[in-house]
């Protein structure tokens, strides 16, 4: 079917949402066209066999259920808006704790990797183990240098030394 | 001048609930109608009309009143509508545009009579063919579907289904007009 041009205005006026002269100019109109004649009889058959069905009625006992269901919603609600605070408070800590937990582990993976025995453990250990442990440069070295160890302290590195070196030592290389 | 649905609205918001039960008389026969135009089944249209009013009465301290109270429900229903239709998208059952003397596949004495009233004859007159014009209706898209049953069932104005939809009230003419060239062109096949 092809279309009016006036087509569009069909549904407004049918529905009488067009105002007065907008109205009149469609009533001319479709006295002329028959495309939107026929258009506007076939919006008027579906309304009017709209119109004339009686639609069905709710019953007594659906409408009780209805308000028995508001009652039972009615019933339902101040309980669970009692709780709805500590949920949100519950909900709240959990989302904290996330959060903190998760800054504190990117920050330990962010720290430098601490290499060697821990500081309570040095702090028991005789001074050569100390020594010997957090030690980063070669050792044979530091043994020669009295600037940085006393004469007793360099004996003692010497023994540990002697002892933890194993029988076949490899030869020490100097990290690049 | 406050009118009664406004007087027992804020009655109900204070927390009289017999003022609900009042509100909930009036306006759920015209509720339960639209209900039945929507949706596929009597006891669907109970469950949609039921879930509106619990959410009405819900919200109840968040309706201003800038809309009138039936215009609100109706938009609640609306909405209810749209979640239960995509719900029942894939599970729907195929409609038949004819239906023989017979009238297999359908079920509910109520709904078989309503849809009886709205069957027309055929365009090629076949007195046997006839065209459940709900099912038609219901077959539409539905942003079509919806503004229909508004217009043509519950006799809402341009503004008022405009303002029970949310949306403009161009959008609403020019959703009528696809609406009724869609609704022409699926009954003029039969």
């Amino acid at each position: 079917m092809s279309q009016c041009n006036c087509q569009s205005l069909l549904g407004t006026y049918h529905d009488r949402e067009l105002d007065r002269l907008a109205s009149r100019e469609v009533e001319l109109h479709v006295q002329d066209c028959e495309l939107c004649a026929a258009e506007l009889a076939f919006m008027r058959g579906i309304s009017a066999r709209i119109a004339d069905i009686q639609p069905p009625e709710i019953t007594l006992a659906e409408l009780a259920r209805i308000h028995d269901a508001i009652d039972q919603a009615a019933e339902d609600q101040p309980g669970s808006l009692s709780l709805m605070p500590t949920m949100r408070f519950l909900g709240a800590l959990a989302a904290s704790i996330l959060i903190i937990s998760a800054v504190w582990l990117l920050d330990l993976r962010a720290r430098p990797e601490v290499v060697g025995p821990s500081t309570a453990t040095l702090a028991l250990a005789p001074e050569w183990e100390h020594i010997a442990v957090t030690l980063h440069a070669d050792p044979r070295l530091t043994i020669v240098d009295d600037s940085l160890f006393s004469p007793r302290f360099a004996l003692a590195v010497e023994w540990m030394l002697d002892s933890l070196t194993p029988l076949e030592p490899k030869p020490w290389v100097k990290p690049s | 001048m406050i009118s009664r649905d406004q007087e027992l609205w804020q009655a109900a918001a204070a927390g009289d609930r017999a003022a609900f039960h009042a509100l909930v008389d009036q306006h759920a026969p015209t509720l339960f109608r639209t209900a039945m135009a929507l949706c596929q089944s009597r006891s669907d249209a109970e469950d949609l009309c039921q879930e509106t009013f619990i959410a009405a009465f819900r919200g109840l301290k968040g309706f201003r009143g800038g809309s009138s109270f039936k215009t609100w429900l109706t938009s609640i229903l609306m909405r209810r509508a749209a979640t239960m239709y995509r719900k029942q998208r894939y599970a729907r059952q195929t409609i038949s545009l004819h239906r023989d003397n017979g009238g297999n596949g359908h079920s509910g004495g109520d709904r078989d009579l309503f849809a009886e009233q709205l069957s027309v004859p055929s365009a090629t007159t076949t007195v046997d063919q006839r065209l459940d014009l709900l099912e038609v209706i219901r077959s539409l898209a539905p942003d079509f579907h919806q503004v229909l049953v508004l217009r043509e069932i519950d006799g809402m104005s341009y503004q008022e289904i405009a303002d029970t939809l949310g949306i403009p009230r161009g959008t609403v003419e020019s959703r009528l007009f696809r609406a009724r060239a869609e609704l022409r062109k699926r009954l003029s096949g039969y």
